[in-house]
């Protein structure tokens, strides 16, 4: 290694050390993307958010280049009737986690061309209100085993 | 008197013999056969026969209560380009639909999916969308007039959403999915939420009630 690539990983290094520092520590686990029929023509999206700092994080959206569009939304069961709703922010509360989870909050990504197949891995990218940038890839899977083996 | 049982008296035990047995017999039968209300999501006595209606399958050929008959039927609603609550109920109705076959004494068994987003949901588009999760799945659609048909006499819930600038909406529907008997008449409902086990056990009861409550 010579002097100057050490220096530029040092040099990383400190920018990282700063920026956990300041910002909250977001850990961003298991996730996945539901196999959906390619006419759906829309996929659902899980993971589970870990704040290890101090400070609330708002989750504000994601990206992927897999994906026209992304938005996150919240199922919920009222009375018997499923509902869903866009949410525009959520909070990743400090010490706390923000599950994605079937049945409740998950991550709704439009047009995904071609359709996303199983066993594919796909990155996506969650945004935050203040600008920071996590990256995360997500697999393919049916939601059960033996359900969508019917793909062609 | 003599101590000795005479012919008489030898016939009176016998007979009460038999009729304790018979009662026995008959209350072991009567406990079999559990009550209806500890039955969950059955609905019992005089379940309702679906009044007429019409709708479209996913071939585009009629399909009305004629054929549910012979045959039971889960019914579940909702709408393709639903990405969370839908393909989680169907998943479990296609791991479901393996385990049922001895529950309905050989009589088949069909799972339909009801579009609550008829303009949308064209019969190809829910062929493709069905046979996904089930080659034998059966996707119905059709106007909405046809959808209300089914969805009136069944209480189901549906609420379309208002939309975004490109057109894209959510409609709310109920969650449930309904038991319907060879008899075209709707006798139970699955309750949300849908998990394999429980909504195998479930189907499985209601189905065993009926069918013995009709033997």
């Amino acid at each position: 290694m010579n002097i100057s690539r050490a220096l530029l990983a040092g040099g990383v290094l400190v920018l990282c050390a700063t920026a956990a520092a300041q910002e909250p520590e977001i850990a961003a686990t298991g996730a996945w993307i539901a196999a959906a029929p390619p006419v759906a023509g829309v996929n659902a999206g899980y993971l589970e958010l870990t704040n290890k700092g101090a400070q609330s994080a708002t989750l504000t959206g994601a990206e992927s280049p897999r994906f026209a569009r992304i938005e996150m939304h919240r199922s919920d069961m009222q009375n018997g009737v499923n509902t869903m709703r866009r949410e525009s922010a959520l909070e990743v509360p400090a010490g706390g986690t923000l599950p994605f989870a079937p049945g409740g909050l998950h991550l709704m990504l439009f047009s995904g061309a071609p359709p996303p197949r199983t066993g594919e891995s796909i990155p996506l990218t969650l945004i935050f209100a203040d600008g920071v940038r996590i990256p995360v890839t997500a697999e393919v899977r049916p939601f059960s085993p033996g359900a969508g083996s019917h793909q062609h | 008197m003599s101590s000795t049982p005479t012919g008489r008296q030898l016939a009176l035990a016998l007979g009460l013999a038999v009729l304790a047995g018979s009662a026995g017999f008959l209350l072991a039968r009567h406990a079999a056969q559990p009550q209806p209300g500890s039955i969950e999501g059955l609905i019992w006595p005089d379940p309702r026969a679906l009044a007429a209606f019409s709708a479209i399958d996913h071939d585009g050929g009629p399909f009305t209560e004629e054929k549910l008959k012979g045959r039971w039927s889960l019914l579940f609603f909702g709408f393709t380009h639903c990405p969370d609550i839908c393909p989680i109920t169907l998943s479990v109705l296609a791991q479901a639909r393996k385990g049922l076959g001895n529950a309905t004494g050989g009589a088949p068994l069909q799972v339909i999916f009801v579009t609550v987003d008829p303009e949308r949901d064209q019969p190809p588009q829910l062929k493709e969308y069905v046979r996904y999760f089930d080659p034998e799945f059966i996707g119905l659609g059709g106007t909405p007039e046809q959808i209300r048909g089914l969805t009136s006499q069944l209480g189901v819930a549906v609420m379309r959403n208002p939309g975004t600038p490109d057109g894209a909406y959510t409609v709310d529907h109920s969650a449930a999915v309904f038991v319907i008997d060879p008899g075209a008449r709707f006798v139970g409902v699955l309750s949300a939420p849908h998990e394999k086990d429980s909504m195998t056990l479930r189907f499985r009861n209601i189905a065993e009630f009926v069918r013995r409550a009709e033997s």
